[in-house]
């Protein structure tokens, strides 16, 4: 069993100071190796024919440019000069769900996909407690209520769900765009109340049994439940790479990563960014936890350009 | 909370990668008994190859195989993989190397197009009679980092920064071996080729 099994930890964290949390995240991301920063460009991998009509399930985001946490190592004029810089990446428009998926939407996918379900699962794709808070293959149970996220849910299963439904999972660019607002303002994360707020919700307690989704307020882009409910897997979590050096020169730890390759942290002024990235660098695409869900995306048809 | 004890976990972070474990069971007599290993024949999509032709990975299937993901633009690990690999190839007794298949997938199948990857190879003097080097989709190329687990992100600039990973499989498409990192030597490597042929 995989010590991140027995870590309960919810985006609502625990009562335990900063950094016994952190510690159990180190113990979160001991079964992978660590990696670097992760900003991709939107838009790359939609696997939907038509063009869908954004219901009231769905929100039309009009994209713009999502500030990176992490510094990457960008070219110097001199050659063996590499700086490092924060490369805002731009995101194009497209359409993200206002929620979460939930047990019963999951609940209608396994029903129609029978390799999806608890019993069917290749281990290549889901580990051994993929659906574990289900009664069953097809049943719920107390410990799932229908209208709240599904958890125990791998990144294959959930883009395997994406896919079904004429999606794909957000990437992590489009994710942080569209969580970095508050109730009014597209990008509240310079305000230290609003980070405040965030550092007070991801230290609530997890409880055993996950709330509906849709209790809380939406966001200014009109979209719910990004905070303090579930973490949520992204397009390429596993763009997280993060360096063994600490220093910012230009000695990179060739060994592990190509290219550029590593990146190290800017700014931990927003934690729960922080966090979300340090979550993200300790999965890989088979876990399933019980504070893991996912929300689809779409690609929007930009005038001119690459969709 | 300071800067430096942060610091100080994301380096924890670092230093506490491993090979991946799959779920294990003990058997009575204390060996430790890999179950419900999965095979990466199960992944079917469609690879084209160097002369563009349409390959899937069963075809490896009955000969131990050694894989990484690289793309041919890459200047820094990929070129030192690639050495790697065919260093163990040579380190291999000829009986075993005669039956090792040796596997380069792109992470970049935007431009690694069938002359990309043939100019690759023979830049790198590849034995085609052993060497495979294939493209996916992109959808299934982010499939499969996914399930050997690299860790890749597209840069600026056009590079891919990427965890460089080589995995040893046995002739059922399980992995028996993987390895992150650029090492010193290939001894693990040539071990682990060489038990996956027995």
């Amino acid at each position: 069993m995989r010590i991140r099994a027995r870590v309960g930890r919810s985006p609502i964290g625990g009562p335990a100071p900063t950094v016994v949390r952190l510690a159990l995240y180190v113990l979160l991301a001991c079964t992978a190796a660590a990696g670097g920063v992760g900003a991709v460009h939107a838009g790359a991998t939609n696997t939907a024919a038509a063009t869908p009509a954004a219901g009231p399930d769905r929100v039309a985001i009009e994209g713009g440019l999502y500030r990176p946490l992490y510094r990457q190592p960008v070219k110097g004029a001199n050659r063996d000069t590499v700086l490092r810089r924060i490369v805002s990446v731009t995101v194009a428009p497209f359409e993200l769900d206002r929620r979460p998926v939930t047990n019963a939407q999951y609940l209608e996918f396994v029903r129609t996909h029978p390799e999806w379900r608890r019993s069917r699962v290749s281990r290549l794709y889901a580990d051994a407690s993929y659906l574990r808070h289900w009664h069953g293959d097809l049943e719920l149970g107390e410990q799932a209520p229908p209208q709240s996220p599904v958890v125990h849910v791998s990144w294959f299963a959930a883009r395997a769900y994406a896919a079904a439904h004429g999606g794909r999972l957000p990437t992590v660019a489009e994710w942080e765009l569209v969580a970095a607002a508050d109730e009014t303002r597209k990008d509240a994360t310079r305000d230290p109340a609003y980070l405040a707020r965030l550092r007070e919700w991801y230290s609530r307690p997890a409880t055993r049994v996950l709330p509906s989704v849709g209790a809380g307020a939406r966001n200014a882009w009109g979209v719910e439940d990004l905070h303090a409910l579930v973490w949520e897997w992204t397009l390429d979590f596993n763009s997280a790479l993060v360096s063994g050096e600490s220093r910012g020169d230009a000695s990179l730890e060739r060994s592990l990563y190509c290219g550029a390759g590593a990146s190290n942290a800017a700014d931990f002024a927003d934690y729960a960014a922080f966090m979300r990235f340090a979550f993200r660098a300790s999965l890989e695409a088979d876990f399933t936890t019980g504070q893991l869900g996912f929300r689809t995306a779409r690609s929007l048809p930009v005038a001119g350009g690459k969709p | 909370m300071g800067r430096g004890l942060l610091m100080l976990l994301v380096l924890a972070l670092i230093g506490c990668s491993r090979p991946h474990e799959r779920e294990a069971e003990l058997g009575t007599d204390d060996t430790v008994v890999r179950a419900q290993e999965p095979s990466l024949f199960e992944l079917g999509f469609p690879f084209t190859d160097t002369d563009g032709r349409t390959r899937t990975l069963a075809e490896f299937r009955g000969t131990p195989f050694v894989a990484s993901m690289v793309y041919t633009n890459c200047t820094s690990v990929c070129p030192r993989v690639t050495a790697d690999l065919k260093t163990l190839e040579k380190a291999l007794p000829p009986d075993v190397r005669e039956h090792t298949r040796f596997v380069l997938f792109s992470l970049d199948p935007g431009r690694d197009t069938p002359v990309a990857l043939t100019k690759f190879a023979e830049q790198h003097a590849l034995d085609r009679s052993r060497w495979t080097l294939l493209a996916s989709s992109e959808d299934d190329m982010r499939t499969l980092a996914a399930v050997l687990d690299v860790k890749f992100r597209p840069d600026e600039g056009g590079e891919i920064a990427h965890s460089a990973v080589v995995v040893v499989c046995n002739p059922d498409g399980t992995v028996r071996h993987r390895q992150v990192g650029i090492q010193n030597g290939v001894d693990a490597l040539v071990a682990a080729v060489r038990e996956a042929a027995r």
